[in-house]
């Protein structure tokens, strides 16, 4: 190690060199100044390369903060665009969710000139109203077909070609919606009749295969076959007689009802 | 620091995404655990279903009005249902509301608890009918019935927003 005893002018000039060769221009001087006010005050010896150590320490110091500052600003920027991100997906999804329970949509029939009434299309989900609409057109485009090749006609289910003895409700219901476009004048008692079918069909699919709670309506004779579908309206009036019940027996119940009683505690 | 800052955001980000996105689908359902007792039937009415029984002009069940009601659990018992498991579920949960009805004939017996309270403005102000009397709702009715000789039990639990007077109505009243 090399050591040098150093007087003013040979101090200001190492700093003065220093300060031209080494050190950046926004080095803070507050070290290069007490440096100065060290040696000024005292004559002892100073390590230069101690020194110049010190101060490329300071060098990485100050890099090595510069870099932590951009990670945080970093972290930081990524942890805002998570939260923008998962709150305007979840809010996106939810207004999803909302308007597929409160759209209500109108069936579209050919050369209809006005919509179904507003009662009828408040009752159907709007499922049935966009299967009706594609099957609708469907429809549409067969019959055009039909007509121009005089062919056997058959009939569509989901989007299979099925024999003309197979007739599910579903297609009940799309021959109702067929037969409104033909007689606008029957089109109410038609409509009706579509909504009675379609109080049928509309069941929420997976009631019995699992307890959970389905917000999916779908027609049940899209997904299953003529004997699961049995089946299932046989569940369905399993269910609806086990309410029935519980609530007749409720019913005829011979228990006073007392709402100032306070809350008891009972061993049954 | 803003590390730790940022970590909780995102768990923030999460937690309310998922909250949000999940908030009031799903009815809480108390007798479900009941399903897997052996000897047990568990019948779940769903809000659809009463929707689809609304379609079908069934607008009262039972002197129930059925736009009033949300949800209905029925447990009953199917061929000598266990009585442990059955009553630990029904205990708990009809200690979380009022007894207002009770009646017991040796074996068997009738306990009916109601959740009720009175409605209140934004103010903290009770509101009250016209006649002046407080207005109360009834947000859940607890119907159990019990038979430990033949271990013979239903249990029927409704949600929903009912007034006194319909639940009289419902209790034949």
């Amino acid at each position: 190690m090399m050591e040098k005893d150093l007087n003013k002018q040979e101090f200001d000039k190492l700093i003065q060199n220093w300060t031209d060769d080494l050190l950046a221009p926004d080095i803070d001087n507050q070290i290069t100044e007490s440096l100065i006010a060290f040696v000024e005050n005292d004559d002892t010896e100073i390590d230069v390369n101690n020194l110049l150590e010190y101060h490329i320490h300071q060098l990485a110091l100050e890099e090595n903060m510069k870099k932590r500052r951009r990670w945080k600003i970093f972290f930081f920027s990524v942890a805002a665009a998570s939260v923008a991100i998962f709150i305007g997906v979840s809010i996106f999804l939810n207004m999803h969710k909302f308007d597929s329970h409160t759209d209500k949509r109108t069936l579209t029939v050919e050369n209809q000139t006005e919509d179904f009434p507003v009662a009828i299309n408040s009752k159907l989900p709007v499922n049935i109203i966009d299967s009706a609409n594609m099957k609708l057109a469907k429809a549409t485009i067969n019959d055009k077909s039909e007509e121009k090749s005089n062919s056997k006609p058959k009939r569509i289910h989901a989007g299979k070609i099925m024999e003309p003895k197979e007739v599910s409700p579903e297609e009940k219901l799309l021959e109702t919606i067929v037969d409104i476009n033909v007689g606008l004048g029957n089109m109410i008692e038609n409509a009706n009749e579509c909504l009675s079918m379609a109080n049928v069909s509309l069941l929420p699919v997976n009631l019995f295969s699992d307890i959970n709670e389905s917000d999916n309506y779908e027609l049940i004779s899209k997904e299953y076959s003529s004997q699961q579908y049995t089946e299932r309206v046989q569940k369905i009036n399993i269910i609806e007689s086990n309410l029935i019940n519980a609530l007749y027996e409720i019913r005829n119940l011979n228990v006073e009802l007392n709402f100032e009683t306070e809350n008891k505690k009972t061993e049954i | 620091m803003i590390r730790l800052l940022t970590c909780a955001l995102m768990l923030f980000a999460f937690t309310y995404s998922s909250a949000f996105a999940q908030s009031g689908n799903q009815p809480e359902l108390r007798l479900r655990q009941g399903s897997s007792f052996e000897g047990f039937d568990y019948t779940y009415i769903s809000p659809w279903m009463l929707k689809s029984m609304q379609q079908k002009d069934l607008t009262e069940l039972q002197g129930i009005p059925v736009e009033k009601v949300q949800h209905i659990e029925i447990l009953k018992t199917k061929i000598n249902g266990q009585y442990t498991p059955f009553i630990s579920i029904i205990n708990k949960l009809s200690d979380e509301m009022k007894l207002i009805g009770y009646n017991r004939d040796g074996f068997k017996g009738v306990k009916i608890c109601m959740d009720y309270s009175i409605m209140q403005d934004s103010f903290g102000c009770p509101l009250t009918n016209p006649d002046g009397s407080e207005m109360e709702i009834i947000k859940r009715i607890l119907v159990i019935q019990w038979n430990k000789n033949g271990a013979e039990h239903l249990v029927t639990y409704i949600v929903g927003n009912f007034t006194p007077q319909e639940v009289n109505s419902i209790f034949h009243f």
